[in-house]
């Protein structure tokens, strides 16, 4: 009896574990974790999640790290579209539904809560990203003839894979309502969307997560300026703010409300710290040029004075550098601040006046002569020139304004010197000689 | 001493007739504001038949469970003040009927028009039926965000700034069905 007994319950606690282990395998084979998020979303709002966790789990595991989803913005909000905008489009699996539907987000959407944002971003530089580079037929040249060998089907590739991808473009949609690969994917952050609205949020803030951490780190803008011609990213690391943030960096405190990015925080600016954020006095803006004081990229620099969002001279330059000295303040004392910008002041009045000036004089001395060959990427004249302007010079001037010694020097103004003998030496020999050698 | 001679009487007489003029006034104007402000009347036009079609199928136009709608006055007149209100009525009284008259449909740039929602559609209408909107949308996660900027003055955004479509939902869909091409309107433009 007691043996039997025995027997029964061994086989009874044998079924038992058996049972959790079939349990628990069960749940480890169901791979995939099924989110169930209810917050008041839609059904179709609902079903998006629901499927794209499965689909596409990387943008799904994104948002829901976002504010956006603690917020209860999900996918439907963003790319629902009207029925009637250019680019509505039908959702494959939910055409029965009065759901249209688009790829495209465009920063007119993002305004419809980011209004200041949009706002500021509108009124600055980055707006003219793409739409300054449309009437340059010089860069088209150099784009689809020289770099394209104005190859028949392909010679849009330097600019659909290179300029495009920082600058934007026009995003052109195909006969489903879809972009087409000509202009799509980029980041770029002057797109013309098929709404009309300009700009690229998600140039700084990646998509799915949208993050401010993300904006605020250098990393954001040297995706673009970085590499020989505006080396911001290089300059940054070459200087004493760029030293502290690569020294510890990861432990200072990136996602502050916005406003109240302080020193503190952190031990030493980034980009966004002196040209956009809120601190000290001043208030946090989405306008990249409100803070400056030079143009430092076009051949001349100039100062700002200008309300044409389309002009290089955008901005108000005095006004620009009070702006940017209340952000030194809030670290340096006024004789740092002042002196630091004297100097950069200095070796950028250098440039225009030592470099451009004489060089610009002798361009056009031979332009007149006719002296410059017709193809300028094959005129050692024109090919230095154009070095002198648009990569040394824009280092030696970028470099001396934010404090980056061997931009200012070695890749700057070492360089300029080098260019401006052999753009004499080009000079007198042709205008001896009468001809282009 | 006839009745007819005393002082008295006669103001009582003049005042009762001044007053049941005033309310047979009221009432004339009344109706025939009503009259002329609802779907029935403004939608007898050719050119509304897109406005028409887009509004009967939105919530604003009866689409809903209840039934009820509003009128094209309720949205499309100034809330603020009678004046105002009748200002606008007899201005849309003369010029609409006008451009009927004079153009046809499809010359009128729908979509053009749309992009001016903020001209003809006034927020003192919106807020009079959706008086408590600032406290009823104060828990909702979304729609508190952009209430509490218009509530507390920070925007100079209208309603309508925002709800681009609202009381005419499909209004972009319906134009494009019934001829009036977007395409037209910004070779237009």
């Amino acid at each position: 009896m007691r043996r039997s007994l025995q027997f029964c319950l061994s086989l009874l606690l044998l079924s038992l574990s058996s049972l959790a282990l079939a349990e628990s395998t069960a749940l480890s084979v169901a791979g995939v974790k099924t989110l169930k998020i209810e917050r008041g979303l839609s059904a179709e709002g609902k079903a998006c999640i629901t499927c794209h966790q499965q689909i596409t789990p990387g943008q799904v595991a994104d948002w829901k790290d976002s504010r956006h989803a603690h917020a209860g913005i999900s996918c439907i909000d963003c790319h629902q579209v009207t029925e009637d905008a250019p680019h509505a489009s039908r959702h494959a699996n939910v055409e029965d539904t009065p759901v249209f539907v688009s790829a495209l987000v465009s920063p007119k959407v993002c305004g419809r809560c980011h209004v200041d944002a949009k706002a500021q971003f509108d009124a600055s530089g980055h707006f003219r990203a793409y739409r300054q580079i449309i009437p340059k037929d010089s860069l088209h040249a150099l784009q689809v003839v020289h770099e394209g060998r104005n190859h028949p089907e392909l010679s849009g590739a330097p600019g659909e894979t290179g300029c495009m991808q920082c600058h934007g473009t026009e995003i052109k949609l195909d006969e489903n309502n879809r972009p087409t690969p000509e202009t799509w994917p980029n980041n770029g952050m002057g797109n013309i969307y098929p709404d009309g609205s300009t700009g690229s949020c998600t140039a700084c803030h990646s998509r799915h997560k949208f993050d401010i951490g993300e904006a605020r780190h250098p990393h954001a803008c040297a995706s673009c300026h970085l590499g020989p011609d505006h080396p911001n990213i290089e300059i940054f690391n070459n200087s004493k703010h760029g030293h502290l943030y690569n020294t510890e960096g990861d432990e200072w405190e990136f996602d502050t409300a916005p406003d109240a990015w302080e020193p503190g925080d952190y031990r030493g600016p980034t980009c966004a710290t002196c040209h956009m954020s809120g601190i000290g006095e001043l208030a946090v803006t989405h306008n990249v040029s409100e803070r400056l004081y030079w143009n430092l990229w076009a051949k001349e620099s100039k100062v700002r004075g200008s309300d044409d969002v389309l002009s290089p001279l955008l901005g108000d330059g005095p006004e620009g550098r009070k702006k940017m000295k209340m952000v030194c303040t809030n670290c340096h004392s006024s004789t740092h601040t002042n002196n630091f910008f004297m100097q950069g002041d200095k070796a950028v009045k250098l440039y225009n006046e030592a470099y451009y000036k004489p060089a610009t004089e002798m361009l056009n001395e031979l332009k007149e002569k006719g002296l410059l060959k017709d193809n300028p990427w094959i005129d050692e004249f024109q090919i230095t020139y154009y070095y002198l302007w648009h990569h040394e010079g824009r280092r030696a001037r970028q470099g001396a304004m934010m404090g980056a010694a061997d931009y200012a020097h070695w890749h700057g103004f070492f360089e300029l010197q080098q260019d401006l003998y052999k753009l004499e030496q080009i000079y007198q020999k042709r205008m001896e000689s009468g001809e282009i050698e | 001493m006839s009745l007819i001679r005393n002082r008295f009487v006669k103001i009582c007489v003049v005042l009762a007739v001044l007053g049941v003029g005033m309310v047979a006034s009221w009432a004339a104007l009344d109706t025939a504001f009503h009259a002329t402000g609802d779907y029935e009347f403004c939608t007898s036009c050719h050119a509304y038949a897109p406005i028409a079609a887009a509004y009967r199928e939105d919530v604003h136009g009866g689409n809903n469970e209840f039934g009820v709608r509003a009128a094209c006055n309720d949205c499309h007149l100034p809330h603020d003040n009678s004046l105002h209100y009748f200002w606008v009525k007899a201005k849309h009284g003369v010029v609409d009927p006008t451009m009927e008259l004079l153009k046809e449909p499809h010359e009128i740039d729908w979509h053009a028009i749309r992009e001016r929602r903020e001209e003809f559609v006034y927020d003192s209408s919106c807020l009079r039926c959706h008086k408590y909107l600032q406290e009823a949308t104060e828990g909702n996660r979304m729609a508190s965000r952009a209430h509490r900027r218009y509530f507390s003055g920070e925007t100079d955004r209208k309603c309508v700034s925002c709800h681009e479509n609202v009381g005419h939902n499909r209004l972009g869909y319906h134009l494009e069905q019934m001829g009036w091409k977007k395409e037209d309107s910004e070779a237009q433009q």
